[in-house]
């Protein structure tokens, strides 16, 4: 056990002693994870401040968009005043679609809505994208049959679909998808360390009486504990520093995490054992992760939608996709559905490329 | 026997690294393997730790096979390969104590262990330096360090002084020796042939993959016609190479930079022969000196090229 210990504690320091790891693991995402926070947390609805969009809407759009913010008492229908709508969010006003375009072009109102709840817009800003947020979430409540007065704005009503995220939280989710795949770093180099002619420390390693198995469990193990941490050092950097909640204390986050840890171990491990160049495993890891990411949404959900739209098969099979859907239905939903589908797609995906990295390193020795 | 090597055959692809390569090592000795680069000399060291897989032939190591799970036999070798195999993160004593551990796993043992490699090495002053902060010499001692902490009995150097500075060179050669002193035999490859000469018991020259010749110093050169090699530098410009070949005795002559190297078979000095051939013909040398033959000679009567080419 102290050997065990005292490995990990050199695992710790090897790790810690390259600049480009801790820029890639650490620095990175904290980075990654402010800068989405500057731009993007008042979006989330959580503090908003901003000036309320000024709207023209189809006399069809009223009710939706008056009971966008639900009133303390229930007015009467009949009487209620459907030309005009003030709430913390938007003003507007009815307005025919003809006066709404044009009124649109000089700048007298940021944005139309029609009376399927589509958007139109001139130009994009804050404005234009709260209220696409607005309608779009409208629109789930809409299509789940739920009264319109539960709205909440924190919440989105949908089961799984990323079209039907919240665009900004999928943004942060995919973030956090990518902190836990990270790990790849770590196990890139102790893959690289196995292979015989790859580097010079894997003739010592490979010569020694120390089985090979327990060098990789060692290293992997490393690998799992320190990506651990640094997933959980940024769950806590967004609760504490940039006060921004994205995760519950449900016990279901853990076999999400869990797989996709090990899944990052073993993505890593594969390409280490396949690519002698460190420099190119390198650029491998972080081009792949960065790949996975984009496509779970980490930089536009639109990018996912018109993804998920074209291939939606590579959404579901995305690993950064499975765990950013993953972590949104558990912690903002409170949806199980897909979580064993999940966890199992990922195990499936980390015990093949165990098994073939095996094979590669035991192939190479000739 | 500790070694035994036996028509070891390996290829890499289309390349023979290796080709019916027999060998021995005895047991307290210091075996060392000269050959020009990429004449197979790791590739033979690889194959003997069980790294490298070959066509056909037979190693057996302390008289057993060497299998990737053979612990108990490797557990006895150390190795030092050719290329720094150090953790840049890691201090001189923590790249020393992880390797250690590698074999040993009762910490206070290897911290005793580690500390007497790091007197051995003469590291005691930078053990906690970073391998980037160290000189190359202290560098490839370092290297050694790893690689013999845990007092194994056969010890594998891989050109452990390349790129060394004298001093260290010096240093790690008397450290050999002084393992070796200790009870281990060693296999050590270089092509630095002063350091075979001075360093080990027996001598095997190596040459595209095949074990040219076996023996000791003395046997190596004893194995050669040439007895004896002289070389002249005339005042005169005139050639004298075909007079030089009839001379008794004379197997070859040749001329570079307008020096006559004449390599005799005659086991007695043939320096006077020499000076009465120059004084018949009124010449004068500007050097004439004599010499026995080296390795490089042996070399290259045996294959017919210089070891440094």
């Amino acid at each position: 056990m102290t050997r065990i210990l005292n490995y990990l504690k050199y695992e710790l320091k090897i790790f810690l002693g390259s600049y480009s790891s801790i820029f890639w693991m650490i620095a990175f995402p904290l980075l990654l994870l402010t800068i989405f926070t500057i731009f993007f947390s008042d979006l989330r609805f959580g503090e908003l401040d901003l000036e309320k969009a000024s709207i023209a809407y189809h006399e069809e759009a009223f009710l939706p968009l008056y009971f966008v913010e639900a009133p303390e008492v229930l007015p009467n229908m009949e009487t209620l005043d459907r030309t005009v709508i003030e709430n913390s969010l938007f003003k507007g006003k009815v307005m025919a679609k003809d006066a709404a375009l044009e009124a649109l072009k000089k700048d007298q109102i940021d944005a139309y809505v029609d009376k399927d709840l589509s958007l139109v817009i001139s130009k994009n800003g804050i404005s234009q994208m709260i209220m696409d947020e607005v309608l779009t979430t409208t629109k789930q409540i809409t299509s789940l049959n739920m009264p319109l007065i539960a709205y909440d704005f924190n919440r989105s009503y949908t089961e799984n679909s990323g079209e039907k995220h919240s665009p900004i939280d999928v943004l942060f989710y995919a973030l956090f998808a990518m902190i836990s795949l990270q790990g790849a770093y770590l196990s890139g180099t102790i893959g690289n360390r196995l292979i015989v002619r790859g580097q010079t420390i894997a003739l010592r390693n490979v010569s020694s009486p120390t089985p090979r198995v327990r060098q990789v469990l060692i290293g992997v193990t490393a690998g799992f504990i320190w990506t651990l941490l640094m997933l959980i050092i940024a769950i806590f950097y967004a609760e504490l520093i940039l006060k921004q909640h994205f995760f519950s204390l449900d016990i279901n986050n853990i076999p999400i995490i869990v797989s996709a840890l090990i899944f990052g171990i073993a993505w890593g491990l594969f390409w280490g054992v396949i690519i002698k160049k460190e420099s190119s495993q390198t650029a491998v890891l972080i081009s792949s992760l960065l790949i996975m990411s984009g496509i779970g949404g980490l930089y536009s959900n639109d990018i996912r939608i018109l993804i998920q739209r074209l291939f939606p098969l590579i959404i579901r099979l995305n690993p950064a996709s499975i765990v950013s859907d993953e972590l949104i239905k558990i912690n903002m939903l409170g949806n199980y559905t897909t979580l064993t589908e999940s966890v199992l797609l990922l195990t499936g995906y980390s015990i093949v490329l165990i098994i073939a990295s095996i094979v590669i390193v035991r192939r190479k020795k000739a | 026997m500790v070694i035994k090597v036996e028509n070891l055959v390996k290829d890499f692809k289309e390349i023979r690294a290796l080709d019916s390569f027999n060998l021995e090592l005895r047991e307290g000795e210091i075996l060392g393997l000269i050959g020009p680069n990429g004449s197979g000399k790791s590739t033979l060291l690889l194959s003997i730790l069980g790294i490298y897989s070959y066509e056909k032939g037979n190693i057996t190591v302390f008289d057993k096979k060497l299998k990737p799970d053979s612990y108990d036999i490797k557990r006895k070798i150390g190795f030092v390969p050719q290329d720094l195999a150090l953790f840049e993160e890691l201090t001189v004593y923590e790249n020393i104590d992880y390797f250690c551990g590698l074999y040993i796993s009762d910490s206070k043992k290897r911290k005793q262990l580690v500390e007497k490699a790091i007197q051995f090495v003469g590291l005691e002053k930078f053990r906690k330096f970073l391998p980037s902060k160290l000189s190359g010499g202290l560098a490839r001692r370092l290297n050694i360090a790893c690689g013999i902490a845990h007092q194994p009995e056969l010890i594998f150097l891989d050109e452990p002084t390349v790129a060394v500075d004298a001093q260290s060179r010096s240093f790690i050669l008397e450290g050999i020796k002084e393992l070796n002193r200790q009870g281990a035999t060693i296999i050590y490859t270089s092509h630095y042939l002063e350091e075979v000469e001075d360093l080990c018991d027996r001598i095997a020259i190596i040459d595209q993959g095949r074990n040219i010749i076996t023996g000791t110093n003395q046997e190596l050169k004893d194995s050669i016609i040439t007895t004896e090699i002289i070389k002249i530098s005339l005042l005169e410009d005139v050639d004298i190479s075909k007079d030089l070949r009839n001379l008794a005795h004379v197997v070859d002559v040749t001329v570079k930079d307008s020096e006559y190297t004449v390599k005799f078979d005659n086991p007695k000095s043939n320096i006077g022969v020499i000076v009465q051939f120059l004084k018949e013909r009124g010449l004068t040398y500007l050097k004439l000196y004599t010499e026995l033959p080296s390795l490089n000679d042996v070399f290259l009567e045996l294959t017919g090229k210089e070891l440094r080419d």
